[in-house]
């Protein structure tokens, strides 16, 4: 069960995979654009950031990531890593959050649109490779983006997530974690994770009202010569018996790599939940040298 | 019960090599495989050769015994010379294999000493006689809703049977009786396409019941192939859930599958480890494991392979630096 406190920082066990996270997003699909926030902090109060704005094929219009930042007992009410900010004002229901740097500056407000939902409540439960207990949250968003001295103010649907515990990206073979929303009353996450040979599923769907965890999840997804995905129909089953649609086309995508291992492509997309026009975010996660196979598969044949 | 529909029916010549199919192209290949549990003497029989660009033989044979680690023999040639009447009776670096009876027996004979350059193992040499007769026809991949995938094979069978031999390990001599599987395949296999996949393989004593699944995760979604095969009647499978117990090298010591067919019908698995090895092909590891077995509760005998990057499993298994 989340409580308020959840939405600032946990005790973490020192480790080499200790680490809490806090994930917001705004896609701008009439800009082109997709702004991606990405805070985290381990257990020996280091901290970093990634704050992107991109187009299409990894066009990074803004771009900025620190990591090892000593931020001492600072706590997610008052944030600031680099030139990036956050304050959890409403614990688990809205926070403020921006960034100032060379050409580019945001000022973004979340208001969650139902309850936070947990990892934990749902029947695979939140593997302890990706976090003591995560939660996932779709938000109203407004605020202004200033790039390149232009001015886009936005008010909008988002998403956002929190997660504490232990992140050891290596287990992962590879996921989908996709958020999506059409308008306020009709919004999803989930996450497919492959790991140990095994699949599960997390995540919700919050549809008349009712926040309903991730039962069963069905995807097929494209992909271009670079293995970055196009497109994505995804079919999913809830607790409360609901079946929930969804399609997504492309027009952002931002690329990094994260552990030894895995390269994650952050798509931006338009698309629809049950014929309703959304807003859909679509990470896919792969092993680097699977994704390098599939792309050399589709250029060369090889 | 639903009468299954007709199934792929092959031809006695899909047991001889598919030259127009897999002599050329990206990939191309032909393969056969054998494999003979048996878990009371903690032992695992698997035979495998392969021919690839048409014209590169290559052959695996080795014996599992109860450490993973420590292979009883193992002799692997990936330049092996061919000789015989096509796949009809022919010998792939002193493999020798008959196949008398066409889509129903395989008659396969082995002899090596340590000393001969190509094996390892704790045992001083090997030698193998088995005869496999299979316990239906053969069943094609095509038959599943998921099909063949073109990167595995044109097409692809595979075959539960009850497997008689004996096998003389250095001064150790096993006579045995049980029960195995075999597959065939022609057409291209890319390996790079898979991400892991479990290939599970069981069947009673008596043969009135058998199964063979496979669960692959490529490209990020699963597929599934396979039958169930219980009282004669043979019906591709419709959907399959197995979890595996891995230990801490991930080798799997246990696995749960619970299976239905397109009939309607249910089938459970459950194994546990008696004897294995594991194989590296290119980038991957195989783990071939024979178990003891149970089949809706019924004793039974499986081989079941796990296949996994090893760049994954080396970073599960070895400390960080």
């Amino acid at each position: 069960m989340l409580e308020p406190k959840d939405d600032l920082r946990h005790r973490l066990a020192p480790g080499p995979h200790a680490r809490e996270s806090l994930f917001y997003n705004v896609l701008l699909p009439r800009e082109g654009l997709m702004i991606f926030v990405y805070t985290w902090v381990d257990a020996e109060n280091r901290a970093g950031h990634l704050f992107a704005v991109v187009g299409d094929d990894d066009e990074r219009l803004a771009f900025s990531a620190v990591d090892g930042v000593s931020v001492g007992d600072r706590d997610f009410d008052d944030w600031v890593v680099g030139g990036m900010w956050l304050r959890h004002t409403d614990l688990v229901r809205s926070g403020s959050l921006g960034f100032s740097g060379t050409s580019v500056s945001l000022r973004a407000d979340f208001r969650g649109t139902h309850e936070a939902f947990d990892y934990a409540s749902n029947e695979d439960g939140c593997p302890a490779f990706i976090a003591d207990n995560r939660f996932e949250q779709s938000a109203r968003v407004t605020g202004e983006l200033v790039l390149g001295g232009r001015r886009i103010p936005f008010d909008t649907t988002g998403h956002r997530d929190h997660s504490w515990g232990t992140r050891d990206w290596d287990t992962l073979q590879d996921w989908k974690w996709i958020s999506g929303q059409a308008g306020d009353g009709l919004s999803l996450n989930v996450m497919q994770l492959h790991a140990r040979g095994e699949t599960t599923r997390h995540g919700y769907v919050y549809r008349d009202g009712t926040l309903a965890a991730v039962v069963d999840v069905r995807t097929r997804a494209e992909y271009d010569e670079r293995w970055w995905q196009t497109r994505l129909r995804m079919t999913v089953r809830d607790s409360a018996g609901r079946r929930t649609s969804l399609t997504a086309r492309r027009y952002a995508l931002l690329r990094f790599d994260a552990g030894d291992r895995l390269t994650l492509h952050e798509a931006g997309c338009t698309g629809t939940i049950d014929a309703r026009p959304a807003l859909v975010h679509f990470e896919a996660g792969w092993d680097r040298s699977y994704a390098q196979a599939q792309a050399r598969r589709l250029t060369d044949g090889a | 019960m639903t009468a299954t529909r007709e199934l792929t029916r092959f031809t006695p010549d899909d047991d001889l090599l598919h030259d127009e199919i897999s002599r050329s192209g990206p990939h191309a290949r032909e393969s056969l495989l054998l494999t003979a549990p048996i878990p009371e003497e903690q032992l695992l029989v698997f035979l495998y050769l392969w021919r690839e660009g048409g014209d590169r033989w290559g052959r695996f044979v080795f014996v599992g015994g109860p450490e993973m680690d420590t292979p009883l023999f193992v002799s692997h040639s990936d330049d092996a010379t061919f000789s015989g009447n096509d796949l009809r009776d022919f010998t792939v670096g002193g493999l020798h294999w008959r196949q008398p009876e066409p889509l129903r027996v395989a008659e396969v004979d082995f002899s090596e000493r340590s000393a001969s350059g190509t094996s390892v193992g704790t045992a001083q040499g090997l030698a193998l006689s088995v005869r496999f007769e299979g316990i239906h026809e053969p069943f094609s991949w095509h038959d599943n809703a998921d099909g063949c995938p073109d990167w595995v094979a044109h097409n692809r069978y595979e075959q539960s049977g009850l497997t008689r031999g004996v096998l003389t390990l250095g001064e150790r001599r096993v006579e045995f009786t049980g029960a195995g599987h075999r597959d065939h395949s022609w057409g291209s296999r890319n390996w790079n396409m898979l991400q892991h996949w479990k290939w599970m393989n069981a069947a009673t004593p008596d043969g009135t019941a058998s199964l063979h699944a496979m669960i692959m995760s490529v490209k990020g979604e699963t597929l599934v192939n396979g039958y169930l095969n219980r009282d004669g009647l043979v019906s591709p499978i419709a959907s399959a859930h197995a979890r595996a117990t891995l230990d801490e090298r991930m080798y799997h010591r246990a696995l749960s599958g619970r299976f239905t067919d397109e009939a309607g019908r249910e089938m459970t698995l459950e194994c546990e480890y008696a004897a294995g090895w594991s194989m590296p092909i290119q980038h991957l590891l195989l783990n071939e494991i024979g178990m003891t077995a149970t089949l809706d509760g019924h004793p039974a005998v499986a081989h079941v392979e796990l296949g996994w990057p090893a760049d994954y499993v080396r970073a599960l298994t070895e400390p960080s630096a």
